[in-house]
């Protein structure tokens, strides 16, 4: 075999596109050059590893994320029969913090009422393009575009490809994302897809989709509805959702 | 037995398409098992948690092989693959001394071996591929998205096709001298 055509010949070989006598003779080879085994071999691997990178580092990404949240040291226990236990001093710091606590807790209800846009602000983060599975992404370059588009912030320029997959729910998520972050924003649009997913069939999708119409409306000032469903969320479980929901709950006054 | 179907499908769907919610759901239930299996064996709060993202790595990976099916209960299989990476870890870090507390029973050790090691394979290629310059790099993954000549030219700013065609052989020729060139090859295809 001609060294220059090796590899070319590995490729056209691994594709199924060696016919008659090239077929032929790239086999009787195969068959006794043991280096040509490897190569081939790796050839094939290789090619399977360059076409997940993408696909396992936005799921890399993901688990960073989560593992920084989910495993974390817990607090040390204090034991509280080696303590050595002053009752009177202890009582004081109590009552002390519990005055202390107190004063500080009606300064903050008297400056620091939470207003629905400090709280869109501080908990929108947009859905990950990374649930979008790879056999999508593949097919259509258009769509393609879309998800860099959207990976990059330009939200406006990822609107049209991500309409071309109606039907798909993840697409549909990111679409309505799209619509709350373009300037201005389309809030109403997000708030009408959002709806669609959360009152549709897909139970695996409708938590997420309820979170964000929650967003979204607040950034559309419908306080109540968005109160409603965190309320919803934060019984429903003890899903990320349902803890964000809580803390939002609470801050709200 | 159906309810233990549906959980496994669901979780496995949602890894395979990297589903954010349904990984928290994986890390609310399960991480505290594994933080357990690291932390009574050695190890620390820190290898706990790259023991969990390399474990649904391996998962993620078996996923995008369409046959792939759970006979165990999540939780089983997700638990052996953490043991054995955590061992092979903790081998790696020579700590000669490891008494293993184990609960569970094992099942799937072949399969799960067998992930673990096309996991190892996988990394070390990916270790090579990164070693190859930009340029090759992002060819070759054009090419393994199915762009097409035409376009690589253009992305790329090539001269020609027959050039895009050229570069592309010689990177892959490339990256298979540095594979083998590695002394770790040797062990790994043995």
């Amino acid at each position: 075999m001609d060294k220059n055509n090796r590899q070319e010949s590995i490729e056209l070989y691994l594709q199924g596109k060696l016919e008659g006598q090239s077929l032929h003779d790239f086999e009787q080879q195969l068959k006794v050059d043991k280096t040509l085994q490897e190569d081939v071999t790796i050839s094939k691997d290789v090619e399977e590893v360059i076409n997940e990178v993408e696909s396992e580092e936005l799921f890399k990404e993901n688990l960073l994320k989560l593992g920084g949240q989910y495993v974390v040291a817990q607090k040390p226990k204090t034991n509280a029969t080696s303590f050595p236990l002053n009752w009177g001093i202890i009582i004081l710091v109590v009552v002390v913090l519990a005055v202390v606590g107190y004063f500080f807790w009606q300064q903050q209800n008297i400056s620091n009422s939470v207003e629905p846009e400090q709280i869109f602000a501080s908990y929108y983060e947009p859905y990950p393009s990374s649930s979008i599975t790879r056999s999508n992404v593949d097919t259509d370059e258009a769509y393609q575009n879309a998800i860099k588009a959207y990976n990059n912030e330009k939200y406006s320029e990822a609107i049209e490809g991500l309409t071309t997959k109606p039907a798909d729910i993840p697409t549909q998520l990111l679409l309505s994302n799209c619509y709350l972050k373009v300037s201005p924003p389309e809030t109403q649009k997000a708030i009408e897809a959002l709806k669609s997913i959360a009152e549709g069939d897909s139970d695996l999708y409708s938590t997420t989709a309820n979170w964000y119409l929650a967003l979204a409306y607040l950034q559309n000032n419908q306080e109540n509805e968005a109160k409603a469903i965190f309320k919803d969320l934060s019984q429903n479980g003890s899903n990320r959702y349902a803890n964000l929901a809580k803390k939002i709950l609470a801050e709200w006054k | 037995m159906l309810q233990k179907k549906r959980t496994n499908d669901r979780y496995i769907q949602g890894i395979r398409s990297n589903d954010t919610t349904i990984l928290e759901e994986i890390y609310q239930k399960y991480s505290q098992a594994i933080i357990k299996l690291v932390t009574d064996n050695n190890g620390t709060i820190d290898d706990a948690r790259d023991v969990i993202q390399e474990s649904l790595i391996v998962i993620f990976k078996k996923t995008k092989d369409e046959d792939f099916q759970l006979t165990s209960s999540f939780l089983t299989y997700f638990y052996a693959i953490a043991r054995n990476i955590w061992f092979k870890m903790l081998r790696k870090k020579r700590m000669s001394e490891v008494s293993i507390n184990e609960n569970l029973v094992l099942i799937e050790k072949s399969n799960v071996e067998a992930a673990i090691f096309k996991r190892e394979k996988h990394n070390f290629y990916l270790s090579k591929f990164k070693k190859l310059g930009g340029q090759c790099q992002q060819l070759l993954e054009y090419y393994t998205q199915g762009k097409k000549v035409k376009e690589i030219v253009q992305l790329m700013g090539f001269s020609s096709e027959g050039y895009v065609r050229k570069r592309k052989f010689k990177c892959k020729e490339q990256l298979i001298k540095i594979i083998k060139q590695d002394q770790n090859y040797q062990e790994l295809i043995m």
